[in-house]
């Protein structure tokens, strides 16, 4: 076999001091690599934080609905009543006219009336809530809004605003069709 | 003796303990002094990527030569070396640069080669390391019996190298 002096010669070969360097560098490169992946995800999670707010806002800010007789008021004018119904011909012996407006409020929403009066109203009691020209709703509510019926052409709006998001509504009576219509207006 | 230790703390005691013995064994195998740093180093990477809780340094040294001793077999499998000992290569790894010592260095390194892969390491850790055939047989996670045999082989591939080149002198 192998006698001392070849043994010796062998075991006097050693790792070169490049080696040692390499192997200590990718030890500190283990040590940092943490930090670089947890900005990264740091960095990553912040991007999709600030892209998920808008869709978090959506459900945390939804506005209320509104709707008559179970359509939906938009931008498309409701029928209020049957034609003759109410009617400004009529307002001699009706001096006001309620219409009544159901709405649901996923959060607290204040309402505003432009002329007459509004009564909210607990669907399940029946039981007037508040009333006024200025009322705070929340949850499942019905409208009453009571107007003076109109000799001429006019319009009554309804204001809904929830944490600054503002809905309008008109309410009017049209003399062509004889009948009162509700519409969102466009913001 | 246990060394449990945090391993950023001890990747230098590691290397200062290991690193030579695996990088004459690594040449032994790939015989070439870049293959034979690559697949220390990769070892080494290895266990900084997934460090272990030795018990004890030789279940340290161990893990290092069953590791060293895959990945040096895995790389002749992939034909990914260059297999030539150059003398200014081995002199270059020297601790005390002799020229003698050189020579001789990478004579027995040649002679490794012809050596069986399987049998070789064994024939490293004995002969030239000076590890006993109980520890050989731990490092190496095989049966004493079966560290002899590969011993008894080695020996007779090594002496039938040595008579070549005896016949060719």
């Amino acid at each position: 076999m192998f006698d001392r002096k070849q043994s010796a010669a062998f075991r006097s070969i050693t790792a070169p001091d490049e080696l040692r360097e390499k192997i200590l560098a990718m030890e500190q490169g283990t040590k940092r690599k943490p930090h670089i992946i947890i900005s990264i995800c740091t960095a990553a999670a912040c991007l999709l934080l600030i892209a998920a707010i808008p869709l978090l806002n959506r459900p945390l800010q939804r506005n209320p609905v509104f709707y008559v007789n179970g359509t939906t008021i938009e931008n498309d004018a409701v029928l209020l009543t049957e034609s003759g119904e109410a009617a400004p011909i009529m307002a001699r012996a009706v001096p006001k006219y309620t219409a009544e407006i159901s709405a649901e409020f996923p959060e607290k929403t204040v309402l505003t009336v432009s002329e007459g009066n509004m009564e909210l109203i607990n669907p399940d009691s029946t039981g007037v809530v508040s009333s006024g020209t200025e009322c705070t709703a929340d949850g499942e509510v019905l409208i009453r809004w009571s107007v003076d019926i109109p000799v001429n052409d006019a319009e009554y709006y309804l204001t809904a605003d929830t944490k600054g998001e503002i809905q309008k509504f008109v309410l009017y009576y049209d003399f062509g069709k004889s009948a009162w219509y509700i519409m969102q207006e466009n913001n | 003796m246990s060394i449990i230790r945090n391993r950023k703390a001890d990747i230098a005691a590691i290397y200062e303990r290991n690193a030579d013995m695996l990088f004459r064994l690594a040449l032994s195998y790939l015989q070439c002094s870049a293959d034979a740093q690559d697949a220390v180093q990769d070892v080494f990477a290895a266990y900084l990527k997934n460090p272990k809780n030795f018990s004890d340094t030789d279940h340290e040294k161990a893990w290092f030569v069953r590791v060293t001793v895959n990945r040096c077999l895995d790389l002749l499998r992939r034909k990914k070396v260059r297999n030539h000992i150059p003398i200014d290569e081995i002199a270059e790894t020297l601790a005390q640069p002799d020229d003698g010592t050189a020579a001789l260095a990478a004579e027995v390194t040649g002679y490794l080669a012809e050596i069986p892969e399987k049998n070789r390491s064994a024939v490293v850790l004995h002969y030239l390391e000076g590890y006993s055939v109980e520890e050989v047989a731990q490092m190496l996670d095989i049966s004493i019996s079966a560290v002899k045999m590969r011993l008894s082989r080695g020996r007779d591939a090594l002496k039938s190298v040595m008579i070549k080149e005896e016949k060719n002198v």
